[in-house]
């Protein structure tokens, strides 16, 4: 074995498996290039001006309530960021996501020209249930709710 | 830049090293023989020949003849093993430029343990073939083949299986999980993140594994510095280190009647013309959501295929090869009604490798080889729910390089090395930062026999740098910014042979562990572990001081070990259950990553029994005690000094029986386990159990090809049971009975 084969052959292989290396080991597949965004760690349910719900502190107070086949007024969703200030998201890849409520007594109902962090929630029959809202970025839950209490009258 | 500069160094380092090698035509020699059963005198085949030194394997004809090429002149331990056969080790000295023959005679064993008979006179009476490793492979793991990697060796005395569902399963070695157990393919770390989470399936299908090799001590520091649990390598021989004369491998099927699982496997290796070796495996799986006494674990179905291409160049001089790998996955997580998520969640991985490795030997006084090692992973899962939306993401690419140097000499042999890493970690759908962690390190490891007495000892010397993508003083989770951490690792271990098959030994281990990028910098939740997980950006590395002491007796007809161990940690890390919701994810509850000081003590025992020439008893016993000591607050709320840490086995064991006349093999087992009731906050006790398995093997040979089925049927009385360990026990027990039928055959 001559020393002149012996180096070409070892760099030809660690040159190729470098270069490779280097041209696959460009971008981490799960890789990001998020702006900082505020972060929510609260929310408070708004009708008609007045505070109807809060989850703060890991605490829900106050609950959704409506009568069997009417529909509440518009109700607004503000997060709350760690210094109690509300606010919400205009980017679009945000969403509210509600789920978890029993249909078969209440309905939330979202239209397109109230603005995506309002909604109503209809009265089916009379009953109690909950609902749990989700804020949407992308393709994932960013934050969620506990159950907040839905009362059909 | 710093990146451009590591990346230089991965490349110029093994460039270096062979550039600064002279290259002489090496004193070579061939090996070769004939491997004959003892009492008929007849052939043997498919007998796998290993010479321990340079760790070189071929396959033995059907008529029972090997050769080894390129050996350099030395003396070395040639070990034989074959299916049904006791495994026989013995020095060979090959003399340069000249051809050595053995003619080697195997018994017929009804053991299946790594009892291993010792022919020929040793230069000395040392301990030289006893270590603190353990191999698994033939009948063992054939018998104990599973789905994942941890169940196929979840019955080796103080081994359990961290699991959570049918896919993601990861070893626990005397309570010591995560990345305080190193699980390697080939001596190369795997690159996935399935140390992290128990929701993580490892990479590696033990389908077409050769052997898996266990390994403590001394010689685990070659792979990294934080092992006190031990090093797991699953020896597949992508790259083949020796020419083979003719094409040889294995295909298997394998089905299971508890998930309607089924896997199907090939693995080949042939020449390609005069120096080049091919080296071929490929293995598809799938399995059904698994039935449990209590009815169906619902979304534990899998989906994967793991296969890899390898080819050599091999010369007098050494060997160079590459070779190219895929991973591909998809499991279910069972959903978990209480929180998480309701509806389960599916996780699907891939990933891709890339491997280069040469061996130059040298025929010096000193240095006998080089070998240098580099590879690359580029590794990604997601997490989906079951609305179709993505939880998380998690994106791992690695880049490992090794240089090792044999030498004699200055003791009896030892290894030099150098070992560097590169990780560029990403998680999306949390709050954890993108993050890059370059480590480089380096040791040594000598042996040396004194008389009886074999010594082993070695050395590490670790750099980690960590840094996230931007930093973060004002994070939730604290001060987030760049972390460095050096430590030196240290191991020795003594056995002395008492002779007449007696052993005694002890192992010391000094580990050092820096905190991972995740434990560091974790914020978010992970529905799949059903966990709100939260880092530390100010843990400090994590050091253990293990201790062991064991006696080993071993004998063509008995085989005996007992083992007492003793680690302790100033500052073990580990993902605390705080039994407090998340504010941002209140179904989840937080984890936070914390260090505490702790203490793992435990004792282990197996034995092997032949007894009336065709029949033998098995048995072991596994029990660690795991405790952490309570923070100041704790105390004053009047909690115990020491309170239980969580996921720590039972005390459990086996009892096996065997009867093998000739090429059949029949066994019944029991497996026992006494109730866990020492929990940590927020855990859930478990009660004990016993569970009885039946197995029988069989093996023919006909024309050029070896036959092997093995049929096994577990849990047959359908018992409900849970392990400790599953991170899904309060939901749902163990498998309950299946039949399982492996065909496996050998060309």
């Amino acid at each position: 074995m001559k020393f002149s084969n012996l180096f070409s052959y070892s760099t030809l292989l660690f040159l190729t498996l470098s270069t490779a290396l280097m041209l696959t080991g460009c971008g981490n597949p799960a890789g990001s290039d998020e702006e900082e965004h505020p972060r929510p760690v609260g929310i408070v349910l708004q009708m008609n001006g007045a505070e109807i719900v809060r989850y703060e502190n890991q605490e829900v107070t106050g609950q959704i309530e409506v009568n069997t086949g009417e529909e509440t007024a518009l109700i607004t969703l503000y997060f709350l960021d760690e210094n109690g200030d509300q606010f919400q998201y205009d980017e679009p890849e945000y969403s509210l996501r509600p789920h978890g409520i029993d249909e078969s007594i209440a309905e939330i109902e979202q239209h397109a020209e109230d603005g995506k962090w309002s909604f109503h929630v209809r009265g089916i029959t009379p009953g109690t249930t909950s609902v749990v809202f989700e804020l949407f970025h992308g393709d994932h839950g960013d934050f969620e709710t506990p159950e907040i209490p839905v009362i059909v009258n | 830049m710093k990146q451009a500069i590591f990346i230089l160094l991965l490349i110029l380092s093994p460039l270096s090293l062979i550039l600064a090698t002279p290259g002489p035509d090496q004193d070579t020699g061939t090996l070769k023989g004939r491997v004959v059963d003892r009492e008929t005198n007849k052939p043997l085949g498919f007998v796998y020949l290993h010479l321990k030194e340079i760790n070189h394997t071929v396959a033995a004809h059907a008529d029972g003849t090997f050769k080894f090429e390129n050996v350099p002149a030395g003396t070395y331990t040639l070990s034989a093993s074959r299916i049904g056969y006791q495994t026989v080790s013995q020095l060979v000295t090959v003399q340069g430029s000249d051809t050595t023959e053995v003619t080697i005679s195997l018994k017929a064993s009804v053991l299946i343990s790594e009892a291993v008979e010792v022919v020929g006179q040793r230069s000395h009476l040392g301990a030289g073939l006893e270590d603190a490793s353990k191999t698994i492979s033939g009948a063992e793991l054939r018998q104990n083949l599973g789905t994942t990697l941890a169940g196929t060796l979840s019955e080796i005395p103080g081994f359990s299986s961290r699991s959570m569902g049918s896919a993601p399963s990861r070893p626990v070695i005397r309570g010591l999980g995560g990345e305080r157990v190193l699980i390697l393919q080939d001596g190369r770390r795997t690159g996935d993140v399935s140390s992290q989470s128990a929701d993580h399936a490892v990479t590696v299908d033990p389908v077409t594994a050769e052997k898996i090799e266990i390994a403590r001590g001394p010689a685990a520091l070659q792979y990294g510095s934080n092992a006190i649990g031990g090093v797991v390598n699953v020896v597949r021989n992508q790259i083949s280190a020796v020419q083979p004369d003719h094409i040889h491998g294995t295909a298997s099927l394998q089905g299971k009647s508890v998930n309607t699982g089924a896997v199907a496997a090939f693995e080949a290796a042939a020449p390609l013309g005069k120096n080049f070796a091919l080296k071929f495996d490929a293995n598809l799986r799938s399995a059904r959501n698994m039935q449990t006494p209590v009815g169906t674990l619902t979304n534990s179905g899998l989906l994967s295929s793991n296969s890899a291409l390898g080819v050599s160049y091999i010369r007098q001089w050494g060997y160079a090869g590459i070779s190219a790998g895929t991973y591909f996955s998809r499991y279910g997580i069972p959903p978990d009604p209480e929180g998480g998520h309701e509806q389960g969640v599916d996780i699907e991985m891939r990933k891709y490798k890339l491997a280069g490795k040469t061996e130059v030997l040298f025929d010096g006084p000193f240095f006998k080889s080089l070998e240098a090692d580099l590879s690359y992973k580029n590794y990604y899962h997601r997490e989906i729910e079951n609305s179709g939306e993505i939880g998380t993401e998690y994106g791992l690419l690695t880049t490992n390089l090794s240089a090792v140097v044999r030498h004699e000499g200055l003791f009896d042999e030892g290894k030099i090395g150098i070992w560097a890493e590169a990780k560029d970690y990403a998680v999306n759908g949390t709050q954890t930062p993108d993050s890059k962690a370059h480590s480089i390190a380096a040791f040594l490891i000598e042996e040396k026999d004194f008389g009886a007495l074999h010594l082993e000892a070695g050395a590490r010397f670790d750099f980690i740098s960590i840094s996230p993508e931007e930093n973060d003083p004002n994070s939730s989770i604290g001060n987030i910014r760049p972390r460095n951490f050096a430590g030196l690792s240290t191991s020795a271990s003594a056995i002395y042979d008492f002779g007449s098959g007696f052993h005694a030994g002890a192992i010391f281990m000094h580990s050092f562990r820096a905190p991972s990028q995740e434990e560091l910098y974790s914020e978010g939740p992970h529905l799949a572990s059903y966990s709100y997980e939260v880092g530390n950006p100010d843990l400090n590395p994590e050091r253990g001081l293990g201790k062991e002491v064991f006696i080993r007796y071993k004998k063509p007809t008995v085989a005996a070990e007992i083992a007492v161990y003793h680690n302790s940690f100033p500052n073990y890390i580990y993902p605390r259950n705080t039994g407090r919701a998340s504010i941002r994810f209140p179904s989840l509850n937080v984890y936070q990553f914390t260090g505490v000081e702790a203490r793992f003590r435990g004792i282990e025992a197996s034995t092997q029994l032949q007894f009336l020439d065709h029949w033998a008893f098995s048995g072991s016993l596994s029990y660690t005690e795991a405790r952490r000591k309570v923070t100041p607050q704790e105390e004053q709320f009047g909690n115990d000094e020491w309170q239980p840490l969580p996921m720590i086995p039972p005390l459990k064991g086996t009892i096996g029986l065997t009867y093998a006349p000739g090429k059949l093999r029949l066994g019944a087992k029991a497996r026992l386990a006494a109730e866990q009731n020492r929990t940590a906050e927020f855990e859930t006790p478990t009660d004990g159990y016993a569970v009885f398995d039946l197995f029988a093997q069989y093996r023919f040979q006909s024309g050029g090809l070896l036959h092997t089925i093995a049929l096994n049927a577990t849990n047959i009385f359908n018992t409900t049971y849970r392990n400790h360990l599953s991170r899904i026990k309060e939901i749902i027990p163990e498998p309950g009975r299946s039949v399982s039928l492996l065909y496996r055959v050998y060309f």
